[in-house]
């Protein structure tokens, strides 16, 4: 446990831009061998204070020390030589160059050459100290998201970093990937080296961290001794400022079936293919689909959405069956989809927030007339939403890409509910959102069930699958390894169910 | 929740200031650089400033704008038309020559290349190809064609054509009127229809707009195949004003009408362009290319390398105002 000097200080940070304070006389403090959390919502202040610890902005006020001696970080540069190493939530990886060459990119060898054996020794020692391995000679491009996130941790402690600044690190992670990174922390905390390790997911900050502090509004709002015996929920009051209170899920009597999937396979594309796969959502209901990621979750939204045909099986949306698989017609039939990846799949982001939300239906009589746009209904629908959903954006001729990844979330979400759908069908629909924006939307699912909508949401995150679901089904390779009812379903269960050692029909 | 939304507050409004403010500029960029292209004319040569002196000095804006708008359509979803000077060219061949003699014949000719141009929308986006290494590969088919109508240089235009482009209205030069009524027809088309939102949208995102509903390769078709058109009537305009051809006549057009949409406020990917914008680059190009340079007494040897310099520093000043919208 961290006892002697800090590693790294901030003193009294201020940082403004504008008109807006986003860090305000924060300190923060971390010793050798300290995982601090660092926790708020999103426009806390959390990127902004360790983008000035990075070295990316100068502070207006405030100083840093590192190991007890003030310095001056003016770039990334100056903070990597005071021993300070970040990996940020979008990685900055070469993908032709090979893991090695990434390791060596900004390290000048002898003579220009590059130290191959070096390197090498490096990389095996790092490897084998905190379980980190890694082929020197894979091209990044081959490597997995969580590969990736290891190569970035480990070239951070190539170039000696004694204090690692961790962006989110979990969200780009499967559930069995979150295990191994943080083994590979707690090993690097053992050895003494300071990390920093920011996230919306409590549990996890409970779990890894030894001290924590929150920001709201560019502050810090509290200080968390013992994380691991303080509750989820009073570090929530922390960070908004008030209690949160998961959404009640009352009692709601599920009608007739409003999506039904029978004996569905699917062939010939990436990932997991569908086996087998029969389901069904009745009206006012959600189903939640649980599972580790790649286990036919992308085929299954992909077949029900309509964007891949199934090679054999029948579907039917509200008592229709589904005979072309094309986004039009189950978007005919009733379905609205949220992708999971909303700034790629989503909404067009050149388009002016307005257009892309109403995309879908922009040839219909509602916003255009023999092929003519209707500017001022389209204007007004997109006002309409953005008071309804409370969407953070200078106005609806804003291009969508300006909007941030919450604010994305819920125009996305206006778009596929202001039609009322009959089913809707949801990806990891929280994922980077901090808890008022998920609560937001795990409240709209809930409105839409009482409504009678059929509600299919995909996930990993079991939580928040076993508060919003009336009944969960897991996926294990490409099928459906069993459906439990709500009430059943534990955690610990359900784990064992997305591992494949259990099934129940 | 209040002090948050007074902050959200304060920031959206003055960053929805700056925003403003730099789209504004950016959608003036275009006129402000016609305008500083104009006043150096005027003050090298006032007496060009006048209905003689801008049907001279536009006379070839026309089948520029044309160009330029046929590559804003493929710049439109994130492609290149590398083929689009050598097919004017083509174009040009077969109005001097069969659209003349046989009139049918050339008008089976001209749609039948317009189909062409739909076949490698579609060819593009069904095999995945990058459009760069198509039409440059086309560009050369192309050539090899006018080469093969026209082997040297001659042919005479349609009168009929002649004497379009001939038209002297009253007051206001035809050019001008042509590049307004041009403008004006994109820009509705594009602009104001809800089939050219989607088809804006595909270069922005193909991928959500698939998702919501909408064929890919149907936009791809639709974007060559308006290429195509606008293609067409570059060359025949451009006939129409030479009067005969030459297998090599468009060949500068490739260049011009990409620096044409750039320099109209578009952006090579993400569905950014802008019709009015386009239209305005041609011409600016139109008169920087020789008129500007003629009064500047720059010698012809020297034209082709001040033209580049413009247009370096024209692009260089768009871009610094698009990083400030950010």
């Amino acid at each position: 446990m961290p006892l002697s000097a800090p590693l790294i200080e901030m003193r009294g940070i201020s940082k403004s831009f504008g008109a807006v304070k986003a860090n305000e006389a924060v300190d923060l403090s971390v010793a050798p061998g300290e995982i601090l959390g660092l926790l708020g919502e999103n426009g806390a202040g959390k990127t902004t204070l360790m983008n000035v610890l990075f070295g990316a902005y100068a502070p207006d006020a405030g100083e840093i020390l590192v190991q007890g001696k003030p310095v001056t970080i003016n770039s990334s540069a100056d903070a990597l030589a005071a021993g300070i190493g970040m990996v940020h939530q979008h990685f900055h990886l070469a993908p032709r160059l090979s893991v090695l060459e990434n390791l060596l990119i900004g390290i000048s060898g002898r003579s220009g050459r590059i130290d191959r054996a070096g390197g090498l020794a490096r990389l095996g020692e790092i490897g084998r100290q905190h379980g980190l391995t890694l082929d020197p000679d894979l091209p990044v491009s081959a490597l997995s998201v969580g590969e990736q996130q290891r190569l970035e941790i480990v070239k951070a402690l190539f170039r000696g970093a004694r204090l690692l600044i961790l962006d989110e690190p979990t969200a780009v992670l499967a559930p069995t990937e979150v295990d191994g990174l943080f083994a590979a922390l707690r090993s690097m905390s053992a050895q003494g080296l300071g990390i920093i390790f920011i996230s919306h997911k409590l549990n996890e900050v409970r779990a890894l961290t030894h001290r924590c502090v929150v920001l709201r509004h560019g502050r810090v709002a509290g200080r968390v001794d013992a994380p691991a015996s303080t509750t989820s929920s009073e570090m929530a009051r922390l960070m908004c400022g008030h209690e949160i209170v998961p959404p009640a899920r009352g009692p709601s009597t599920p009608g007739a079936a409003v999506l039904t999937l029978e004996g569905i396979s699917t062939s010939g594309h990436a990932g997991t293919p569908l086996r087998d796969v029969s389901l069904f959502v009745r009206a006012g209901e959600i189903l939640g689909i649980a599972g580790v990621s790649g286990n036919g979750q992308r085929a299954l939204a992909d077949v029900i959405s309509g964007v891949r045909a199934a090679d054999a099986g029948q579907m039917t949306i509200a008592g229709k069956m589904v005979s072309r698989f094309s986004p039009r017609e189950v978007q005919a039939l009733g379905l609205g989809r949220i992708p999971e990846d909303r700034m790629t799949t989503g909404l067009v982001t050149n388009l002016p927030l307005a257009d892309s939300m109403v995309l879908p239906r922009i040839g219909t009589g509602a916003f255009s007339r023999n092929g003519l746009l209707k500017p001022d209904a389209i204007r007004a629908f997109a006002e309409a939403q953005i008071k309804a959903y409370d969407i953070r954006c200078p106005g609806p001729m804003t291009r969508a890409g300006a909007l941030s990844g919450g604010n994305l979330q819920k125009a996305l979400l206006a778009r596929e509910l202001a039609f009322d759908p009959k089913v809707l069908i949801v990806s990891q629909p929280t994922r980077g959102l901090d808890i008022g924006a998920a609560r937001f939307i795990h409240e709209k699912f809930l409105d839409m069930r009482t409504k009678g909508c059929g509600i299919i949401v995909i996930g990993e995150d079991l939580e928040e699958l076993l508060m919003l679901s009336d009944r969960i089904a897991v996926m294990y390779e490409g099928r459906i390894a069993g459906t439990l009812a709500s009430a059943d379903a534990t955690v610990a269960r359900l784990g064992l169910m997305m591992t494949g050692a259990e099934g129940t029909a | 929740m209040t002090a948050a939304s007074v902050e959200n507050g304060l920031r959206s409004s003055s960053t929805r200031r700056a925003a403003a403010r730099a789209r504004m500029l950016r959608s003036l960029l275009p006129a402000l650089s016609l305008a500083l292209v104009l006043m150096a004319i005027a003050w090298l040569n006032p007496r060009a400033i006048s209905y003689f002196g801008f049907s001279l000095m536009l006379n070839l804006a026309i089948p520029i704008a044309l160009a330029t708008i046929a590559q804003m359509f493929v710049i439109s979803g994130n492609e290149l038309d590398l083929s689009i000077g050598t097919f004017v060219g083509f174009v040009g061949c077969v109005t001097a020559t069969w659209l003349k003699d046989a009139p049918l014949l050339g008008v089976a000719v001209l749609a039948g290349s317009i189909g062409v141009y739909a076949l490698l929308g579609a060819l593009i986006h069904l095999r995945n190809l990058p459009s760069i290494v198509v039409t440059l590969g086309m560009s050369f088919v192309w050539q090899g064609l006018a080469i093969l109508i026209l082997p040297k240089p001659g042919g005479k235009a349609p009168d009929w054509l002649l004497s379009i482009m001939a038209f002297k209205p009253p007051l206001i030069p035809f050019p001008i009127i042509a590049a307004l009524l041009i403008a004006a027809v994109v820009h509705f088309g594009l602009m104001r229809t809800s089939y050219g939102v989607i088809l804006r949208g595909s270069g922005g995102n193909a991928a959500a707009l698939e998702r919501a509903g909408w064929s890919l390769l149907r936009t791809k078709i639709v974007l060559f195949a308006l290429t195509g058109l606008f293609g067409v009537l570059s060359g025949m305009a451009l006939i129409g004003i030479t009067t005969s051809a030459d297998a090599n006549i468009g060949n500068g057009y490739t260049l011009l009408s990409i620096a044409g949409v750039i320099l109209g406020g578009g952006e090579f990917v993400g569905g950014r362009v802008s019709p009015i914008g386009a239209v305005i680059g041609a011409l600016t190009l139109a008169l920087a290319a020789s008129p500007l340079l003629t009064f500047m007494h720059i010698p012809p040897d020297w034209q082709v390398a001040a033209n580049g310099a413009i247009l370096i520093i024209v692009l260089a000043a768009r871009v610094l105002i698009s990083r400030r919208e950010r």
